[in-house]
């Protein structure tokens, strides 16, 4: 590390940052993160309109057929989970899993993961939180909704706010975490393999950080990217849907 | 010679931290287990099993990620150096 | 170049996602989840319509079924009804003949007999008369003596009345 030798490639030492800052807008940091997002978002956004791009009742292309296939999917996932009251929230859980997955998934780009700045995936969790407390009051009303606290008794109104703050917290830190320790792995490894190649005395070109890390960052970036997505849509879908239930499983 | 001391302690207690993959470790083992029986007991509905059994497991995990999160603050982001 | 720390919360990093977050979600809801869930609603109410027409032409179907079916049952009924008449009528035709032909042969039976009768009354009659005379001549042979013929026939025929009768009756 405390060598001085001319030019290197690869990780000289193990840094672990937060996001990049890219520039200020009146005094609000826009990062790497958010411009990352917007990449994703333009992604996503290309994918839709091509999959949607002249579509046919009768005849229905591949691309179509894509699209159905995935907007049947999520509609019958939201169905089977928060009950056919809650459709509405199918387009959401969409949003969410899509830019999750592709915001993990751009780390094997080697670009710094969206979703591993914590105020994304706090970003998200809040949302949800107050999509949980939107249908908690749509379906108790306003006073239901505050004497549901003190439920079922007065003394643990307390803990039950608590564990209504718990929710977001937890889940923004876990998926958080898991995308993180792929970011702190990964930057170790690169430092590991770039120590490895300097030790045998490949110290202008790293050869081993070449094509191992790619074999891990299949378990870190895709497997995990793919579960946390998977997961927060879930957890999002189930907490959603058990505070706004159906009519016959209300009562 | 404070720093150090900051530093050391930091480095041992993100280790500290980091046994609570422990319980996570165990809980998610056993419950694959049981999610195999589950599946040898009846394959045709192993798509559910294993799909009840990755939440599942996604929940258990938190806790030991809370101690890795807990663990990379101490490692990475150490807000005690700043108090020095 | 600057960098935020590891687990930052920064408000214009939050306030941008939440954003970008929304415009996702209004393409997504719009442009996916509009079109494709306005296709597949097209495309069902296709579905249910061909099936509503499958569905009346399925009773038109059976309405047409029973009424073949009414059909070919009140044509069984008939062409029972019309068998049986013809059963009937030919019974009575049949019946008729044989009542016409027994009447006309008791009639045939009858006549015979009465010719029969009548023939035996004649001959009878004949007979008696023959006998008559004969007795009358015999008598005159026998007797060669001038008698009242008149007396004498009306006692041979009254002694041939009551005997020559029964001889013919048991004859």
């Amino acid at each position: 590390m405390g060598s001085n030798s001319g030019f290197k490639l690869g990780a000289e030492e193990v840094v672990v940052n937060g996001p990049k800052v890219a520039f200020k807008v009146f005094g609000f940091n826009v990062t790497e993160t958010v411009i990352l997002s917007w990449v994703v978002m333009a992604v996503i956004i290309g994918l839709v309109l091509f999959m949607t791009h002249n579509m046919s009742k009768d005849h229905p292309s591949k691309k179509q057929i894509v699209a159905e296939w995935i907007v049947e999917t999520v509609n019958g996932m939201v169905r089977d989970s928060m009950g056919s009251r809650n459709l509405v929230y199918a387009p959401y859980m969409a949003t969410i899993f899509s830019f999750s997955i592709c915001g993990s998934l751009i780390s094997v780009l080697g670009l710094r993961p969206v979703t591993g700045d914590f105020s994304v995936t706090l970003t998200w969790a809040l949302m949800t939180f107050f999509m949980i407390q939107y249908a908690k009051i749509k379906n108790d009303g306003v006073l239901g909704y505050i004497v549901g606290f003190s439920k079922p008794i007065a003394l643990l109104t307390p803990i039950n706010i608590i564990s209504e703050l718990a929710t977001p917290v937890s889940m923004s830190i876990r998926h958080f975490g898991n995308v993180a320790s792929g970011i702190v792995i990964t930057q170790l490894l690169y430092y590991a393999l770039t120590s490895l190649s300097h030790g045998l005395g490949m110290s202008t070109f790293p050869v081993f950080t070449i094509g191992i890390p790619a074999v891990l960052s299949v378990y870190f970036d895709l497997f995990t990217g793919f579960m946390q997505a998977f997961i927060f849509t879930m957890l999002t879908m189930a907490n959603v849907g058990s505070a706004y239930p159906d009519e016959e499983e209300a009562h | 010679m404070e720093k150090a001391i900051v530093l050391a302690a930091s480095a041992i207690g993100a280790g500290l931290a980091a046994i609570a993959g422990i319980g996570p470790g165990i809980g998610e083992g056993y419950a694959v287990g049981k999610a195999c029986e589950a599946i040898g007991r009846q394959p045709e509905s192993s798509g559910a099993v294993t799909r009840t059994m990755f939440i599942g497991c996604a929940v258990a995990e938190s806790t030991g990620i809370y101690g890795l999160v807990i663990a990379l603050i101490l490692l990475f982001a150490n807000p005690f150096i700043g108090k020095l | 170049m600057e960098f935020l720390s590891f687990l930052s919360i920064d408000y214009g990093t939050i306030i941008l996602v939440l954003i970008n977050t929304l415009i996702l979600f209004l393409v997504i809801k719009h442009f996916l989840f509009g079109r494709v869930n306005a296709i597949i609603e097209a495309r069902q109410a296709d579905v249910s319509k061909t099936y509503e027409e499958a569905d009346k032409s399925m009773t038109h179907a059976k309405e047409l079924e029973a009424n073949y079916n009414e059909l070919l049952a009140s044509a069984k009924d008939e062409s029972a009804e019309i068998v049986k008449k013809a059963t009937k009528k030919a019974q009575d035709r049949s019946d008729e003949i044989i009542s016409n032909a027994k009447e006309e042969a008791s009639g045939i039976i009858s006549r015979a007999n009465e010719d029969i009768e009548r023939e035996k009354q004649r001959a009878m009659s004949e007979m008696k008369n023959e006998i008559s005379g004969i007795a009358m001549m015999m008598a005159e042979k026998i007797i060669k003596k001038e008698i009242n013929q008149k007396d004498h026939e009306a006692l041979i025929n009254d002694f041939i009345e009551n005997v020559g009768d029964e001889v013919w009756q048991q004859k």
